[in-house]
């Protein structure tokens, strides 16, 4: 009897240190189980830090803070971009995606995404990746045909996937560094080595070498921006949402662009 | 006598071992859990605090909301916090990353979620989860470790974007410009409905 009286203590015990004991204020408790707490409540948050690899799977951003030369200006132009966002794209945003449904802002993205396949396929060749320029040589001829003209990624469905390449990934794949971030107007974030890279794409695509004539499209520099541009602003249109919550929930908006880039173009370089 | 003590004893672990996942479980148990998720997601009956709440119970027990905040935070910044501060943390972060995820959530549009074999890297285990959404196909992540529980989430990369990365970035900003309190008083103010 007595062992039983024992066991019900060490339980009651057991269940109340999992639930919190009473050092927390009562708000907190509400919002937050700390489900996953098993074992004495001193011991979970007096240890040290005793977990071992974690730590170096993780950047530590104290010991080797980001080469950053640029951050003032680089934030003034992320804050600027915040306000050209709020009183002048949104509206526009929100007027051609009233216009364009998204299915058909997809399309338009299929056709921008198409027609960048020379572009891919060099990159891909430079970086010796033969068995993804075929893939995408068959995505482009796949989609062009069967796919009216690149508006429906028909390749895909049929699980002929994308290697899309571009020159800053071609660079990073031939052990150029990221260089500084550097965070540019509408564009926002990028950094040295994918600003090279844009510049190097642009200029390699057949489009820009075509004739000049009429009723090509572009016909000279700046309409060839304009396209880069309006590839980029159809896109951005389909991820308006997604853009507002991280800028509405992130702590710091900047620092976290910067981070979330850099990581996104690493694993991009490593495929 | 022996008997009942057992009983006492199991009956204390069991919400523990109802989380517990074996490493050739993860596969079957993930993809049973985004079904669900999924379920609850298309049931438009539901009120979006209910749907929340429902998801939030399925898919607790496979996180350690604990180790992800200590890494966010980072070794100097949780060995200088106190007890008590280190407590607060953890709860406000708990709230914050499930917050972010809930609003991701309100997305959703009937996309399909398909799995890979789960595979092991090192002493973990990392699960690819795909999206085709607008268009384009989306890599979610999710990665394990060997915990007392069982296999737990200890990280989530989305497009390649390690969330703990991500916070600790922002975190190791706070405590460089402040103290652990500046970072709380910034956690303690509620979020934005999204």
């Amino acid at each position: 009897m007595k062992r039983l009286f024992l066991t019900m203590i060490l339980g009651f015990s057991l269940l109340y240190s999992q639930e919190g004991g009473s050092a927390v204020p009562a708000p907190l408790e509400q919002i937050g189980p700390l489900a996953h707490l098993s074992g004495p409540e001193d011991e979970v948050f007096d240890d040290g830090f005793d977990i071992g690899g974690f730590e170096e799977e993780f950047t530590d951003v104290a010991a080797e803070p980001v080469y950053d030369p640029l951050e003032g200006y680089n934030r003034w132009m992320t804050g600027f971009n915040n306000v050209l966002f709020d009183y002048l794209l949104d509206p526009v945003i929100s007027t051609y995606n009233f216009i364009l449904p998204e299915p058909i802002r997809v399309s338009v993205n299929n056709i921008f995404n198409n027609l960048y396949y020379p572009v891919s396929l060099v990159n891909n060749l430079l970086q010796l990746k033969f068995d993804h320029a075929l893939s995408e040589t068959g995505r482009f001829i796949i989609n062009s045909t069967f796919g009216f003209a690149g508006m429906f990624d028909t390749a895909m469905q049929i699980g002929v996937e994308p290697h899309v390449e571009d020159f800053g990934q071609t660079l990073g794949h031939y052990g150029v560094g990221n260089g500084m971030p550097i965070v540019l107007p509408f564009f926002g974030p990028s950094n040295l080595r994918d600003i090279t890279g844009d510049l190097l794409d642009f200029y390699v695509n057949p489009v820009y070498y075509v004739e000049p004539r009429k009723y090509n499209i572009p016909r000279n520099t700046y309409e060839g921006w304009g396209l880069v541009g309006a590839k980029r602003f159809n896109k951005f249109s389909l991820y308006k949402q997604e853009y507002l919550q991280i800028r509405r929930e992130a702590l710091d908006f900047y620092p976290f662009m910067r981070d979330a880039y850099e990581q996104n173009r690493n694993k991009l370089i490593s495929e | 006598m022996k008997k009942l003590f057992y009983l006492a004893l199991i009956s204390l672990l069991l919400p523990l071992s109802a989380a517990a996942m074996e490493a050739n479980e993860i596969g079957s148990v993930m993809r049973q859990k985004v079904d669900v998720v999924l379920t609850i997601l298309n049931d438009h009956n539901l009120s979006k605090t209910e749907r929340n709440t429902a998801i939030e119970t399925e898919m607790d027990p496979y996180f350690d909301f604990l180790l992800m905040a200590k890494l966010s935070l980072g070794k100097s910044g949780w060995q200088a916090a106190t007890p008590a501060q280190r407590k607060e943390y953890v709860v406000l972060f708990e709230r914050r990353i499930k917050d972010f995820y809930m609003s991701k959530l309100d997305l959703y549009k009937d996309e399909v979620i398909t799995l890979e074999a789960p595979q092991e890297v090192k002493n973990r285990i990392y699960l690819n989860s795909y999206i085709i959404e607008k268009g384009e196909k989306k890599e979610v992540l999710y990665k394990f470790y060997h915990a007392k529980e069982g296999w737990l989430i200890y990280d989530v990369d989305v497009l390649g974007v390690s969330i703990i990365q991500s916070y600790r970035s922002q975190f190791a900003g706070e405590l460089e410009n402040g103290s652990i309190e500046q970072l709380l008083i910034k956690l303690r103010q509620p979020q934005p409905d999204a």
